[in-house]
């Protein structure tokens, strides 16, 4: 072999045990910053528009847990991030920023919107890409009924919510009951649950009707509930509705001796807005400060910490959601959507909102939502006994005299 | 049903048409004086009644007392948006009314952003005047009493001034034939955005009432709006007492709607209404030129 | 038809297939960013016909939007028809609906014209609100059998049809005459524009471009709700986009749904809470420094009005002849 021949294949050889090297040292640079790249938990969640002050708190739920996760070293040892954008409540563009997060941000794993009517049309882009999206702001049933095996819901269900109130009810012998709720989804999934549950404890529906969104004067449908005479109100209502129906159930003088204003009542904010006017009212809830589930009163007050407000129910669904969904990524063994998809469907585990547990079609069975009632300017658990922290003030106090 | 809940029904009726009345003052003004669509007009009573409730939350200072304040801030943003926005738009009248249309709507937009920006999302209102009075075996709200008051109080002071003062009489001849009273001395101009002006102070003086009665957030100003531009059309172009009729209308039908039949079908009664009226008297109720 | 005329067709034709073509590769987002993009520009012609040319501006479109998404998400649930073909029939559907309401409608002038849309709109959003059949207040669950892809053809045909339509309104003696009568209505009625007929028409094609789009939609959500149906958003969005594109032109929508989506997209991601601020501010400035939109501020620009050329004598027009 010529001397030149040499020289270039011991070159050659030289180049390719360098290139070996190099192609050793990048692969194993590229292994490790796998295992240093951060888990990206993608949202979009509602930050203007109708939707934007749950949307807000969701995202605060979220924020939060990432914060205290990261600082107890994170998942699998890897840092996490959040990434999110605003769908200002509108289901269009929750899709498309959806499919953003999957497509350009490449995130790891999906957290759910703010409320059904966004997280029905952006749960298709989950299924679409084989990828779990866990929803902990949609309590209605319908969504997880399209057969889609990538969702899993994380908060009670809405069809559960008057359970306590009714309970509660039939044990003080009541008979007649009002239902009355704005014309949105959640409402209705509230409401749907009245008629059965109504039958079955011996009780009448004397009342039934939703008003629409925005409405502002109850003065009409206030008359029609004292010409109804209920035992029992039910509103599937949010705050301003809250407020604007119980200011005029006390104009009009009309004083069921139960009053349940299911949303808008477990706000906090709706204690100091409807002043004494509130005391009595009874709400439902997914999530009280005052539950004795772990890690709660942590939470509630790194929460006040953070944010200058106490949390409400939406914030610390978010926060156990994907309090869940760790656990679920941590029980696969890593970023697995198929292996994560069975953790979620078949685990259990204890988070602030309680024992969490699905059914095989990803809806809620493991929490249950608890009544509360408004006494001295504090929400009060009254239902169920396991839970209770106080009783219940019945009958609703009368209008005169607050 | 029994005639005492009909007069209920009947007097919650007038009430309402009171709090019609209070969120279209400021934009009858403007509608009639200029033909402009004010579409920022309940951006001026929401931000109005969100200061108010603010001024509540932090200093318990009741409504009333922030009104003169926000009338006067309200006067102001007013006479720069016409005299810095609208008067530049092109004048002749085929675009004029699209764009001037259009860019009060941008200024809603803008408004309610900041007012996102400065108040936030949260819903707000003011828990004072919350109780009634009880006459008999009716229930009289005591804010809506007190702005259906107001209502009629500004209503007769606005006609008193567009009737009686010197400033008043110079809005009705621009608004009635501009050449004319151009003709005569009048600055044109200068009259059309003091009138705008006074339209956006009243509005946030309505709003500072309404903080009483409803509970808002910034993104809400389109329902006053609305309710305003339905006033004035059921009402009539130019005639104040036309926009009380077209209020207490609105009101009455509102109330007996959501009674009988049911508060969704309630919510469309507006529009079918004032799409009912304009279609038999195009001028509405008692407009004084055709529309 | 002229050489000219025949290469902007063969451009508008080659640009379709081209988007037609590259929808499969586009991805999920962009995808997405396309669609809705097509879907803005297509409701802005939709709107630019009745509100530009006519001149009669309105509020209400979006009702003929939420009949066509309702009639196909029903239609569909209930039956076995092929999207598509529910699609057609909520097209339909809107055209029958508008030629009443707009026999009612357009008997009202100027801004008592646009909120009485606006009132429309929001009866028919009442209406679908309160009845069992269409869900309610809930609305309607769609099964997501309908890929993103489909809608976004669909989609696509429906824009370019739009743009097609409005291209022959500009250069037709139809379109002459909405330019007439919005001008004055008065005076081109007296000089012989069969007025009412002219609107009406043009209302008609206003309302069946939003019903074709409207199915597409139904099928892309997969939950048809009232405020999704008859959303204020893609009503203002279409409105925004051509006013500043150019009200009344040819390119105006088109100029105005691209750079709009863009602008917004940008806004949105960067500043979430300041948007509608930026937003309002930016329609204000556009209307301050372009009031007449920017297609006819850069034609003048760039030199001279543009001459159309309409067949027929002027009496023939007048009287309503066809283009």
């Amino acid at each position: 072999m010529s001397s030149i021949r040499r020289n270039l294949r011991r070159a050659g050889a030289l180049v390719a045990a360098a290139a070996f090297a190099a192609g050793c040292a990048l692969g194993a640079a590229a292994v490790r910053a796998a295992d240093q790249k951060p888990i990206v938990i993608g949202a979009a969640v509602s930050l203007s528009g109708a939707y934007a002050d749950g949307g807000k708190y969701t995202l605060q739920g979220y924020e939060l847990w990432v914060k205290q996760q990261n600082a107890h070293g994170g998942l699998l040892g890897r840092k996490l991030e959040l990434k999110t954008y605003d769908d200002q409540s509108d289901a269009s563009v929750g899709i498309r920023l959806y499919e953003k997060l999957v497509n350009e941000d490449h995130v790891d794993l999906l957290a759910g919107p703010y409320g059904s009517a966004l997280t029905a049309p952006t749960s298709n882009v989950a299924a679409r890409y084989k990828m779990v999206m866990f929803c902990p702001e949609d309590a209605a049933p319908a969504t997880f009924d399209r057969g889609n095996r990538f969702i899993f819901q994380g908060l009670p269900q809405a069809v559960h919510y008057v359970d306590g109130v009714m309970a509660m009810a039939k044990g003080h012998g009541l008979k007649t009951v009002a239902l009355v709720g704005e014309d949105t989804p959640f409402p209705h999934a509230i409401g749907s649950a009245v008629p059965e549950l109504a039958k079955t404890d011996g009780m009448t529906v004397v009342l039934t009707e939703y008003y629409p969104h925005n409405t502002s004067d109850f003065s009409a449908l206030v008359q029609k509930i004292k010409a109804a005479n209920p035992d029992v109100l039910l509103a599937a209502s949010f705050v301003p509705d809250s407020i604007a129906l119980l200011r005029q159930l006390k104009q009009a003088d009309v004083a069921p001796k139960m009053v349940y204003e299911a949303i808008g009542g477990s706000d906090p904010a709706f204690g100091p807005a409807a002043g004494k006017d509130a005391d009595g009212v009874l709400s439902s809830t997914a999530w009280s400060a005052d539950l004795k589930t772990p890690g709660n009163a942590e939470f509630v007050k790194s929460f006040t910490a953070e944010y200058g407000r106490a949390p409400d129910y939406h914030s610390a669904s978010s926060y156990a959601g994907l309090t869940v969904l760790a656990d679920a990524v941590k029980r696969a063994g890593g970023i697995d959507q198929d292996k994560i998809r069975e953790q979620l469907a078949s685990m259990k585990i204890e988070t602030l909102l309680g024992q969490y547990s699905v059914d095989p079609t990803g809806k809620q069975v493991g929490y249950q939502a608890y009544a509360q009632q408004w006494q001295g300017g504090r929400q009060v658990i009254v239902y169920p006994d396991a839970h209770a922290q106080g009783k219940l003030r019945f009958p609703f106090a009368g209008w005169r005299g607050r | 049903m029994s005639a005492a809940t009909f007069a209920q029904i009947t007097l919650d009726g007038l009430l309402l048409g009171g709090v019609y009345a209070l969120s279209a003052l400021g934009f009858t003004m403007i509608f009639g004086v200029m033909r402009v669509v004010n579409l920022a007009h309940g951006s001026f009573v929401v931000l109005s009644a969100l200061l108010a409730a603010w001024t509540y939350e932090r200093y318990h200072l009741s409504p009333l007392l922030v009104l003169p304040a926000a009338f006067a801030l309200a006067y102001a943003l007013g006479a720069a948006i016409h005299r810095f926005l609208l008067r530049r738009l092109p004048a002749e009248v085929a675009s004029q009314e699209a764009t001037s249309l259009t860019l009060t709507f941008g200024l809603s937009y803008f408004l309610a952003g900041a007012g996102l920006a400065v108040f936030g999302g949260t819903f707000r209102a003011v828990p004072y005047l919350t109780g009634a009075f009880n006459v008999g075996p009716f229930a009289i709200g005591q804010a809506r009493l007190l702005a259906f008051g107001a209502a009629a109080l500004l209503t007769g002071a606005l006609a008193l001034f567009l009737r009686a003062t010197p400033a008043g009489r110079a809005i009705r001849a621009t608004s009635q034939h501009a050449e004319g009273a151009q003709a005569c001395g009048i600055d044109v101009d200068a009259v059309r955005t003091s009138a705008f002006a006074l339209g956006s102070g009243i509005a946030a003086a309505s709003g500072c009432l309404l903080s009483l009665i409803y509970t808002l957030n910034p993104e809400m100003g389109d329902v006053f709006t609305l309710n305003a531009f339905a006033v004035v059309a059921i009402g009539g172009l130019g005639s104040y007492a036309g926009a009380l009729a077209g209020a207490a209308i609105l009101g009455l039908a509102g109330s007996y709607v959501a009674y009988f039949a049911n508060a969704q079908i309630a919510e469309a009664a507006p529009y079918v209404i004032f799409i009912l009226v304009l279609l038999v008297l195009p001028a509405g109720l008692m407009g004084k030129r055709a529309a | 038809m002229s050489a000219r005329l025949g290469l902007a067709v063969a451009l508008f034709v080659c640009v379709v297939a081209l988007l037609a073509a590259a929808g499969p590769f586009l991805g999920g987002y962009w995808l997405a960013v396309v669609y809705q993009t097509l879907l803005a520009i297509g409701l802005a012609y939709g709107w630019n016909v009745i509100s530009g040319y006519a001149g009669y501006f309105s509020f209400g479109q979006i009702t003929f939007f939420g009949i066509g998404a309702y009639t196909t998400a029903l239609l569909t649930s209930h039956t076995s028809l092929d999207w598509r073909l529910a699609a057609l029939a909520g097209g339909a559907l809107a055209v029958a609906v508008a030629a009443p309401a707009g026999a009612i409608m357009l008997r009202l002038r100027g801004p008592f014209f646009s909120l009485g849309m606006l009132g429309l709109a929001q009866t028919l959003r009442v209406v679908a609100a309160s009845s069992g059949i269409t869900g309610g207040g809930t609305g309607l669950y769609l099964s997501a059998t309908v890929t993103p892809l489909a809608v976004y053809e669909w989609t696509l045909a429906v824009a370019a049809l739009a743009f097609a339509v409005t291209a022959a309104i500009d250069r037709s003696a139809f379109g002459l005459r909405l330019c007439a009568l919005r001008e004055d209505e008065q005076v081109a009625g007296t000089l012989g524009v069969a007025v009412t007929a002219a609107k009406v028409r043009a209302f008609l094609i206003s309302a069946a471009i939003p019903g074709l789009l409207g199915g597409g939609y139904a099928m892309y959500l997969t939950l048809v709700d009232p405020p999704s149906a008859f959303s204020t958003r893609l009503e203002l969005q279409a409105i925004v986009m051509t006013v500043f594109g150019g009200i009344g032109t040819l390119w105006g929508p088109l100029v105005g749904g691209v750079v709009m989506s863009q602008i917004s997209e940008q806004l949105w991601a960067r500043f979430p809470q300041a948007y509608l601020m930026i937003f309002g501010g930016l329609l204000v400035a556009f209307l301050i420094i372009v009031p007449r939109g920017v297609v006819p501020a850069l034609a003048s620009r760039l030199g001279g009005p543009r001459r159309t050329r309409v067949n027929g004598t002027p009496a023939a027009v007048a009287a309503g002849g066809e283009p």
